[in-house]
């Protein structure tokens, strides 16, 4: 078992649990927030849980929900907070969360992916999120440690599991919902030894359950199942016997994050008898999607009741419903943004929806809190800009500008891709680059690597910058060649490769790689340009 | 029944109340099977055409019948859907058809999704998949709780009147490891259409249901069906295979049947009637099937739905060859350009029954006892072994 790095000791009276499903009534009484395993998961669970478990007037409260505070302070205002909560309520669960197995793992003594991404190709990677993401995972560790979670893990990963039990976690058991008969034990002891994940275990059941499966059929077809398939097999069949009616519904509210309200509606969705439509769901697909296990079902903190979609189900509903038609998926982001709503989740949610529908104006005007995760837009304009509109490419380095100029400028990937969109966007349109733009995009570069001292590849963005406006940069690539080539080879490559870019002809750049030419040269793209 | 139909179904029985009646159309391309139950239902399994006619639904119109007890489309493959969405148009000539159990295969909503994607990829794709598109469409509409995907653990369907009916239609096909490995197929190949990637040839032939998997091993897709009333056993075998596997095709089928659950061998042991799978192709016999079908005695009666078109159209001459052991008749559908290889085969053409209609039809009518009358239209024909000839 690999060992979390920080851990603090125990304050709470009650140890933090984990419970391996998807039924949202494990976590009664408390207020929870889900992980999704995405982009947003660190900026959007803070001020979540600041909201629900602090006062307004609580300064780690301010800190987590203002748009100007920078990632690091708010990591620490977030800690203070949940220490502060902890302190008070010893004795009982004070919080849930579900899905951590979504976050990945911080290890100590281990080579983060940060490392592996600025040392690999991929230029257009956002790595700082899944670094932001691990450091949040880091503090609510150390909270899990300290105890009162209930976690909800509808699809748990072995190493989640290492982590959780190392910081005191104790696994609460799962109770199948079926009768005890010897088919139903049979297939729950197929599941387990299969590893079936509990959402998919939920839908396994939720096809015995309405008789559309005899549970020894569906354990023999998950015998039957190639390894590694299981997973793939049981949504599979689960989705195969749904109505078209309920596959439509699913599809819908696969968009939404939950947990959502179940009372009359289907979080925004109006449940009622008739035909689906853009704003209704038929009452009897929702039935369906419940009983059959689609829907996890819970007791709102509030009252009413709720439901959630697990994560590896929700993921694989969207997979399918973009399949059905991307336009109607993006109009759904879109009516969603626009629904307005005042509470805290609902705006968060709306922000979301926006960025989703790829609108930036709609993503601009409602970033209440955080305007970090503007940069899935940016990028995603970026590329298709790559594709052809070179116009994205100025759009894209705008919402860069508005990230660092209304939330946070300790953004390094926010300066560092400003700059870049920029300098991309006069190359692609073969425009002369005014003066004023070159001084812009050299401070962009410049504050990026003041940011992120050790990114090889925005040093080498900007010393390959300089190059290009004619500057004698060659000491300065020695001196950082030396330098990156000292902690690794591939972070040396990364970083010789922007600035060998730079360089007008192949004698140049072999001058200048000299020493290092034969390391280069075991780059595929750098020895092209090497030879 | 209607005049203008006679050109087409004249000479087939008439239904009739305590009897079993199966018509088997097969018109070269394609095949079909309509049942007149004993108690007045009906069942029918996959559709086809004849010159623009989509004959199961023009049969049921001859007959008046206006609601289908039980309908099973058994594989996406165009040759068992070709006018499926006639039949369940309510612009029929018949008028609107009220289905009111649909059996189909697995994967329906996965292939839609994956079809949905590549239209959405090359527009061109809307017209190579218009016919499955608006098959998909066709039974969508047939209503909330009527459709069930239909397999070997599927449980029995005996109409209305539950146990007392009679008889039982049972899906015996595909077993669990065929529908296993369609999942994992289909996993597959939504990964290549979500990625935009152009399907192959048999990605794209698997997702239509012709070819033996993305991987090539084996049709993991086709129902089957047996229908028991009393002691008389049907098999109408749809196009399941028999693969090497021992776990796939007819040796899952018998494999799974062998552990007696859900179902019985009994269900295959003994037949009087066999819709003979896969149009009677090579890679569809399965010895240890036949030798179950005929343990007691031969088969009465296999029928073959016979196609013409490609170089060596099925049925297969050693298929025909092995059914002279276990079969004590052997009927075609059409295709007296086959006939020849039942010949070579060692059958002998007889002098059944045979209609003015021109439906590519053989029609069997069981009266529960031993009684069976075989009837055909007029491009079909009844073969028994040289021998028995003899």
């Amino acid at each position: 078992m690999r060992v979390l790095p920080g851990i603090r000791g125990r304050t709470s009276g009650v140890k933090s649990r984990f419970i391996l499903g998807s039924s949202l009534d494990a976590l009664a009484g408390v207020p929870f927030v889900a992980a999704y395993g995405e982009d947003d998961d660190h900026l959007r669970i803070p001020v979540l849980f600041a909201t629900s478990l602090g006062q307004p007037q609580d300064s780690d409260v301010k800190a987590c929900t203002s748009p100007r505070t920078p990632w690091a302070e708010r990591l620490d205002a977030f800690e203070e907070l949940l220490q502060r909560v902890q302190g008070k309520r010893p004795s009982q669960p004070f919080a849930g969360l579900i899905h951590p197995d979504a976050f990945p793992i911080p290890f100590a003594g281990e080579a983060s992916d940060l490392d592996a991404d600025r040392a690999g190709e991929e230029v257009r990677d956002d790595p700082s999120f899944r670094e932001e993401r691990r450091d949040l995972f880091r503090v609510l560790t150390r909270s899990f440690e300290r105890g009162g979670w209930l976690l909800l893990r509808p699809g748990p990963r072995s190493e989640t599991t290492d982590a959780l039990l190392e910081a005191g976690c104790v696994a609460a058991a799962m109770v199948s919902p079926l009768e005890a008969s010897d088919e139903d034990e049979l297939l729950t002891r197929t599941m387990l030894s299969r590893g079936l994940s509990p959402a998919m275990q939920g839908l396994m059941y939720g096809l015995v359950r309405t008789g559309r499966l005899r549970a020894r059929s569906a354990a023999q077809r998950l015998e039957a199942a190639s390894p590694g398939m299981c997973e793939a097999v049981a949504f599979e069949a689960a989705y195969d016997a749904l109505s078209v009616e309920a596959v439509e519904a699913a599809e819908r509210l696969s968009v939404l994050r939950g947990p959502q309200q179940l009372n009359g509606v289907a979080g925004p969705f109006v449940v009622r008898e008739g035909d689906l439509d853009d704003l209704h769901l038929p009452r009897a697909a929702v039935e369906e999607l419940i009983a059959r296990g689609w829907l996890g079902i819970g007791e709102a903190l509030g009252g009413g009741r709720c439901f959630a979609m697990a994560e590896p189900i929700r993921v694989l509903l969207c997979e399918r419903a973009m399949m059905m038609g991307e336009a109607a998926v993006r109009a759904r982001h879109r009516w969603l943004a626009g629904r307005g709503g005042e509470s805290v989740p609902e705006r968060v949610e709306a922000h979301y929806h926006a960025i989703e529908c790829g609108d930036e104006q709609l993503a601009l005007e409602t970033a209440a809190f955080y305007g970090a995760d503007l940069r899935r837009l940016a990028r995603a304009l970026s590329e298709g800009a790559s594709r052809g509109d070179a116009d994205k490419f100025l759009r894209a380095a705008d919402i860069y500008k508005s990230i660092i100029e209304r939330f946070d400028d300790t953004d390094a990937y926010a300066w560092e891709y400003r700059g870049y969109n920029l300098a991309l966007y006069y190359a692609r349109k073969k425009l002369v680059m005014p003066s004023t733009v070159e001084v812009e995009i050299r401070g962009c570069y410049t504050n990026a690597c003041e940011r992120d001292e050790d990114n090889p590849l925005y040093r080498g963005r900007e010393i390959g910058f300089r190059a290009r406006l004619g500057e004698d940069i060659g000491s300065e690539f020695r001196r950082w060649m030396m330098h990156f080539m000292q902690l690794s080879s591939r972070r040396g490559i990364r970083f010789a490769s922007p600035v060998l870019e730079a360089l007008p002809s192949a004698d140049a750049r072999r001058a200048l790689a000299g020493p290092w030419l034969a390391v280069l040269k075991s780059d595929r793209k750098l020895a092209e340009r090497l030879s | 029944m209607k005049p203008e139909y006679e050109s087409l179904f004249g000479g087939l029985p008439r239904p009739e109340r305590g009897k079993l009646t199966i018509y088997v159309f097969g018109p070269g391309v394609g095949e079909s099977q309509v049942v007149a139950l004993p108690d007045g239902r009906w069942v029918v399994v996959d559709t086809c055409e004849h010159n623009g006619v989509v004959l199961p639904s023009a049969l049921l119109d001859h007959f008046d019948v206006r609601a289908v007890d039980l309908l099973v489309v058994t594989h996406p493959d165009r040759d068992h859907y070709k006018g499926l969405p006639h039949l369940l148009s309510a612009s029929r000539a018949g008028g609107s058809l009220d289905v009111r159990v649909l059996w189909r295969y697995r994967g329906f909503h996965t292939r839609r999704n994956v079809l949905a994607k590549l239209c959405a990829l090359d527009a061109s794709n809307k017209r190579r998949f218009a016919e499955l598109l608006a098959a998909d469409d066709a039974m969508d509409r047939v209503g909330r709780g009527r459709v069930f995907e239909a397999a070997l653990d599927t449980m029995p369907w005996s109409g209305r009147g539950g146990a007392d009916a009679g008889y039982e239609v049972t899906c015996i096909a595909p077993c669990q490891r065929d529908q296993a490995y369609e999942g994992e197929q289909l996993a597959k190949l939504l990964h290549v259409a979500r990625d935009g990637i152009a399907l192959d040839e048999r990605a794209e032939r698997f997702l239509l249901g012709k070819a033996r998997g993305v991987d090539g091993k084996g049709n993991p897709l086709s129902l089957a069906l047996a229908i028991r009333w009393g002691s008389i056993g049907v098999l109408l075998g749809g196009d399941v295979e028999a693969p090497m596997d021992a776990e796939r095709g007819w040796n899952g089928v018998l494999a799974t049947l062998a552990q007696e659950w859900p179902k019985s061998p009994d269900l295959l042991r003994s037949l009087k009637i066999v819709k003979v799978s896969h149009h009677g192709s090579k890679g569809a016999f399965s010895e240890a099937a036949w030798k179950l079908h005929a343990e007691a005695r031969p088969v009465d009666l296999a029928i073959i739905t016979p196609f013409r078109g490609s170089s060596n159209p099925p049925p297969h001459r050693e298929t025909l060859s092995n059914l002279g052991r276990f079969a004590a008749q052997v009927a075609l559908t059409s295709e007296p350009s086959s006939w020849g290889k039942l010949t070579d085969a060692g059958w002998v053409r007889i002098d059944a029954p045979r209609g003015p209609g021109n439906a590519a039809c053989v029609a069997v009518t069981l009266d529960g006892a031993s009684s069976l009358s075989v009837q055909a239209s007029e491009q079909g024909a009844v073969f028994v072994p040289r021998r028995a000839r003899a």
